[in-house]
């Protein structure tokens, strides 16, 4: 026989679902019925007990499967896009979960702390001189891109040839701020090996010692959507974009904090290993056999994309 | 500085609906994790619940049309999960899904606690014999951290039954994982914590 309190009002005070004036009604009980009191503390043992089983990571077979079927299915919507770009996030879909998998493996977040102590005082010092510079040279095609076909070539040319203020402005930066920083950071390298894509190399705003903080890249309109997305689907992640001019202002902004701050704590350099690998890494070349040819010759014009990353600002 | 216009679910959606495969597949992306986790506790099968939700995100694109957006799509997607969870278990699936109600060999003492990491096997095999109901109910409460409102919508139950069944769910379940109960102390009830929802 039990004291015949209502035990879905019980549940619903633990579950943080009651109101004000149902929260004290409870709490009067509870503090003079042993019978309630012990139903609370088994919800909390409850709660213990299955928390261990957390949370899984999908199989990348499920996103493969689903993308194959619908293009499969659907080819009549779009007789060929469909096809190539569900080829493409289906391989995207592989790296990412791979790329997510073998995070902690990589550790990137442990060594950018290891070596932070040795990171400048802002990871934004020489921002403006080293972008002059940066501005000035034209983006250097991808050392191991297949030749490319004439119009893109021509329109490749078209884009580099804009003048450098004109460049300047255009170039837009993706300020990443997430909590998982490496995570999202490998997220973008998995993206850009699907694609067949490379950084710009001798990325002046990259400098000498944040090359974790920066990364340039030569991205379609579609592709930088596609990345902003997969990004943004990430847990505790926002991306904020914004333009160079208000990224230096912010730099600048910062920089007159960071005397007695410390600053950012990423940014670090990353092991001399993984450069080397990153260097070395082939293009991925399945991706790329999967696109259509004609998809690969109507491809739009690329341009200098920036992404910052930060780690997220802890919740209060 | 702008906020990037990255596109919400509502705007995937509309894309496709009208028959843009990419869109959909950006929202599986985003959306297979917790589904996957929830359908997994549900059938306690990794193969079962990657086959059902694989099933379950093709069913929604068959379906999309029907899909008006008054809820969330995640909401959607977990009622859509939940029944083909429950139809693949109707097929036979793979015959691996644990009998609701059948007891396994237990030398564990009514004494005895789950203290570690060894008895996560034990958690998800009690959670797979607890009636269909009720195991849905603990695992969006529990797991999905779902507020009740967002349970009543994914079960299609009110949310004074969603209160009431709960209470009895977890009895059912501390019942098979036979849990003994700290002692109380009275005064002070904490609340369980509860993350963010989706």
């Amino acid at each position: 026989v039990g004291c015949g309190f209502d035990k879905g009002l019980l549940a619903a005070h633990y579950d943080g679902e009651t109101t004000h004036g149902e929260g004290v009604e409870v709490e009067r009980h509870v503090g003079s019925c042993p019978e309630c009191a012990r139903d609370l503390a088994a919800m909390k043992d409850l709660s213990a007990a299955i928390k261990p089983l957390g949370r899984g990571a999908a199989p990348m077979s499920i996103a493969e499967g689903v993308l194959r079927e619908i293009g499969a299915r659907e080819p009549a919507r779009r007789p060929w896009g469909l096809s190539a770009a569900a080829a493409v996030l289906i391989c995207g879909v592989t790296f990412v979960v791979m790329y997510q998998r073998r995070a902690p493996e990589r550790s990137m977040v442990a060594a950018a702390e290891k070596s932070a102590a040795d990171a400048p005082k802002s990871q934004y010092e020489g921002f403006g001189e080293e972008y002059e510079e940066f501005a000035a040279k034209p983006s250097p095609p991808p050392a191991e891109a297949p030749a490319a076909p004439g119009a893109r070539a021509a329109k490749m040319e078209e884009e580099r040839s804009r003048g450098a203020r004109q460049e300047k402005s255009a170039v837009p930066v993706i300020r990443v701020s997430a909590a998982d920083v490496a995570g999202a950071r490998a997220e973008v390298e998995a993206f850009l090996k699907v694609r067949a894509l490379k950084q710009v190399p001798g990325a002046p705003l990259l400098g000498r010692h944040s090359s974790d903080r920066y990364l340039q890249l030569d991205l379609t309109e579609g592709e930088l959507k596609d990345l902003e997305m997969l990004l943004a689907a990430r847990k505790e992640t926002t991306l904020v974009r914004g333009s160079l001019e208000a990224e230096q202002k912010r730099v600048a902004e910062e920089l007159a904090k960071s005397k007695s701050a410390d600053g950012i704590t990423l940014g670090a350099k990353k092991d001399r290993a993984d450069d080397e690998k990153e260097k070395d890494a082939p293009a991925a070349n399945e991706p790329r056999d999967l696109l259509d040819k004609d998809a690969e010759q109507k491809e739009p014009p690329r341009r200098k994309v920036i992404f910052v990353f930060e780690p997220a600002e802890p919740k209060k | 500085v702008t906020s990037t216009p990255v596109p919400g679910d509502r705007e995937l959606l509309d894309r496709a609906r009208r028959g843009d495969g990419d869109a959909f597949g950006l929202l599986v992306v985003r959306h297979q994790d917790r589904i996957y986790t929830a359908v997994l506790r549900f059938c306690g099968d990794e193969e079962d619940a990657r086959d059902i939700v694989q099933r379950a995100f093709l069913n929604a694109w068959r379906r999309i049309d029907s899909f008006k957006g008054d809820s969330a799509f995640s909401t959607w997607m977990y009622r859509i999960a939940f029944n083909e969870s429950v139809s693949f278990r109707r097929e036979g699936g793979r015959k691996r899904l644990v009998e609701s109600g059948s007891e396994p060999a237990d030398d564990r003492r009514p004494g005895d606690r789950l203290d570690s990491e060894e008895n996560r096997a034990k958690v998800q095999d009690a959670l797979s014999r607890l009636d269909p109901d009720d195991r849905k109910i603990i695992i969006l409460t529990e797991m999905e951290e779902k507020s009740y409102d967002e349970i009543a919508e994914i079960l299609e139950i009110p949310k004074g039954t969603v209160r009431s069944r709960l209470f009895r769910a977890r009895e059912a379940l501390r019942e098979k994982l036979k849990i003994v109960l700290k002692s109380a102390e009275p005064g002070s009830i904490e609340s369980r914590p509860r993350g963010g929802g989706i």
